[in-house]
């Protein structure tokens, strides 16, 4: 448990060039151990999904740059790495599944194939052991009567089962890691729990470390053990998940657990945090989330940056009302 | 199953059943012609030169006597082979380049394309006529200007199909399986380019009929004693020929006339029948 698998350092991303770059992912710091659930959550557009590629290399490298910090994986960096050793790394050490099951498998091909398929690249495996080894595959995902789906086109399949076909191809190889984006957003909710089940039974049993992407507090408090706020491109929260449910400090976090539905008087609207996150090109200068806090509190928040105050162990909020020598609880 | 679904829907199309019918039996004449007729290729019967069809001779014989019928058979393998092998070239030519350009994009795709509008402003037949007299004629010029000249239609389609595919989910989701660019084009992107292309090179054939025929028609595609339906027909060009001899051309005019329109109707079926659009 004590094992860091992955480590980021001050990951900063940026889209576009010259007078259009904007920075996607901005000074980013965490630390993954070994076989934990990290879920990070924000709303859209807060640089969820720009993070989770950089750690694949998948950025669009036209337009996207990593501006600086590192990604260590094993001790490896990451943002280092050339196209040919990621081909290595992804789907072997390091795989992900998508949000849209409904159309991240190729229409065209069987299900067994597919699957197959990253075993064939990283593991070597051909013919009968090939076939065997998917089957099994299958079955850890709990797909019924795996011999049959082995035949089956995605079109043959509901969204559930092609969820699980997904989470067995990224399982195939046994990754150390599996990123999870939004993995059940798709999904109706008795499909979402059985999906959250799965993966945290895989968690458990084959120890993959788990990078959780979601914008659904319910899923992170069903899954995940610690907690990472994003907005803005900023870490704005960061801390276990009991603390976040019972002690969120942030105003963001505390707007985002207050829009849940079930923290809502009967009767009355539904609460929401006012107004939008605003475009990355024009973010205020200070506090990201400045313009749209019910609790600023002095000029410092539009003007500085807060830095992340440890306010407790494994508990960081990136807030000036928390500033040191503050006194809070 | 699909396939079942996809065999179904084509033959439900009347026109492309009867089509393909007529297809297959050319097709075997062409390569059984040695056992459909008593002559050979370029056999001369002397005592029958011109004669008008007969029993001895089907469709009669030509100015040097040879057994039209027979040649008619022999030009189907020329015909037919010059028109499958330059549409090959033009798959060949056409897949690699549109793959190459719709997934790189940039300036590898801007070159790609200008060189297809390019050769797509070139009127085929003043090209093909002038690289023709220049190369002289033969069977192997004509599939290699066929085939140069006319790949850039199945360019665009698997360019225009790539750029839409390459969008999707399972792509990304392949990149982030470890597969590098090659295996995702040929794993992932062609096979879903699959049914237009096929479509399209059924038409491609078609086409390949007629150019070939024209070409050998005007004497710059393949060179007597080889017979092909294109240089059958051209003895339509005397005057003489035209008004009393028609069987010298007639029946070879027929069998260009009916494999274009039998391949085109099988094209039209098949692509009805590999659209997914499509109701069962």
């Amino acid at each position: 448990m004590d094992k860091q698998i992955l480590c980021i350092n001050n990951l900063s991303v940026s889209f576009g060039e010259g007078k259009d770059k904007v920075i996607a992912v901005d000074d980013v710091s965490f630390a993954f151990e070994k076989g934990r659930i990290l879920g990070i959550i924000g709303e859209s557009g807060c640089g969820k999904s720009t993070l989770t590629l950089s750690i694949m290399g998948l950025l669009p490298d036209k337009i996207s740059n990593i501006e600086n910090g590192e990604i260590l994986f094993n001790g490896n960096d990451l943002s280092k790495f050339t196209e040919k050793q990621f081909e290595y790394i992804r789907g072997n050490e390091i795989s992900m599944i998508f949000q849209e099951p409904m159309t991240s498998l190729n229409p065209v091909f069987k299900i067994g194939r597919q699957i197959a398929e990253p075993l064939k690249i990283h593991k070597s495996l051909y013919g009968r052991a090939l076939k065997e080894k998917v089957i099994e595959i299958l079955r850890a995902v709990h797909i019924p009567n795996p011999e049959k789906v082995y035949n089956s086109y995605p079109h043959n399949l509901s969204g559930g089962m092609r969820q699980r076909v997904m989470i067995a191809m990224a399982l195939s190889c046994e990754p150390e890691i599996l990123i999870a984006d939004e993995p059940t957003t798709a999904l109706d909710v008795t499909i979402q729990a059985q999906i959250l089940f799965l993966l945290k039974e895989l968690n458990n049993k084959v120890k993959t470390s788990i990078l959780f992407i979601t914008h659904d507090l319910s899923v992170v408090a069903e899954v995940c053990d610690e907690v990472m706020v994003l907005y803005g491109g900023k870490v704005v929260e960061q801390c276990n998940v009991y603390e976040l449910f019972d002690n969120a400090k942030h105003p963001y976090t505390l707007g985002l657990l207050d829009s849940q539905p079930h923290r809502c008087e009967s009767g009355k609207p539904l609460k929401s945090i006012e107004g939008i996150v605003p475009s990355l090109s024009d973010m205020p200068s200070g506090c990201r989330f400045s313009n749209r806090c019910s609790k600023k509190f002095c000029i410092k928040c539009e003007s500085d940056i807060p830095p992340l105050f440890n306010i407790r162990d494994n508990h960081k909020v990136a807030c000036w009302l928390y500033e040191e020598g503050k006194d809070f609880d | 199953m699909l396939k079942h679904v996809i065999l179904a829907r084509f033959l439900k199309n009347k026109l492309a059943a009867i089509g393909f019918c007529l297809l297959i039996i050319f097709v075997l004449a062409a390569i059984f012609a040695p056992f459909l007729s008593g002559y050979g290729r370029d056999t001369i019967d002397l005592m029958n030169i011109e004669s008008q069809p007969s029993l001895r001779h089907l469709f009669g014989t030509d100015e040097l006597g040879r057994d039209v019928f027979t040649r008619l058979l022999y030009g189907g393998r020329i015909s037919l082979g010059i028109a499958v092998s330059a549409t090959v070239l033009q798959l060949l030519i056409g897949v690699t380049l549109g793959c190459i350009s719709g997934f790189y994009g940039g300036w590898i795709d801007n070159a790609i394309m200008r060189i297809v509008d390019t050769i797509m402003c070139f009127p085929f037949f003043v090209i093909a006529i002038t690289v023709a007299a220049l190369a002289g004629p033969s069977v192997w010029n004509v599939i290699l200007i066929i085939g140069l000249l006319q790949w850039t239609g199945v360019a665009r389609i698997v360019r225009a199909e790539i750029l839409s595919i390459k969008q999707s989910e399972f792509i990304e989701a392949a990149r982030a399986m470890g597969l590098n660019s090659f295996e995702i084009i040929i794993n992932h992107l062609l096979p879903n380019t699959l049914s237009p292309v096929i479509v399209n090179a059924t038409l491609a054939v078609a086409q390949g009929i007629l150019m070939e025929a024209g070409l050998s028609f005007l004497g710059l595609g393949v060179k007597q004693p080889e017979p092909s339906w294109g240089n059958i027909l051209s003895a339509a060009q005397s005057m003489r020929v035209l008004q009393y001899e028609w069987w010298l051309w007639i029946p070879a005019g027929v069998l260009v006339f009916l494999s274009v329109l039998s391949i085109n109707f099988v094209g039209d079926g098949l692509r009805d029948a590999l659209d997914p659009k499509m109701n069962v």
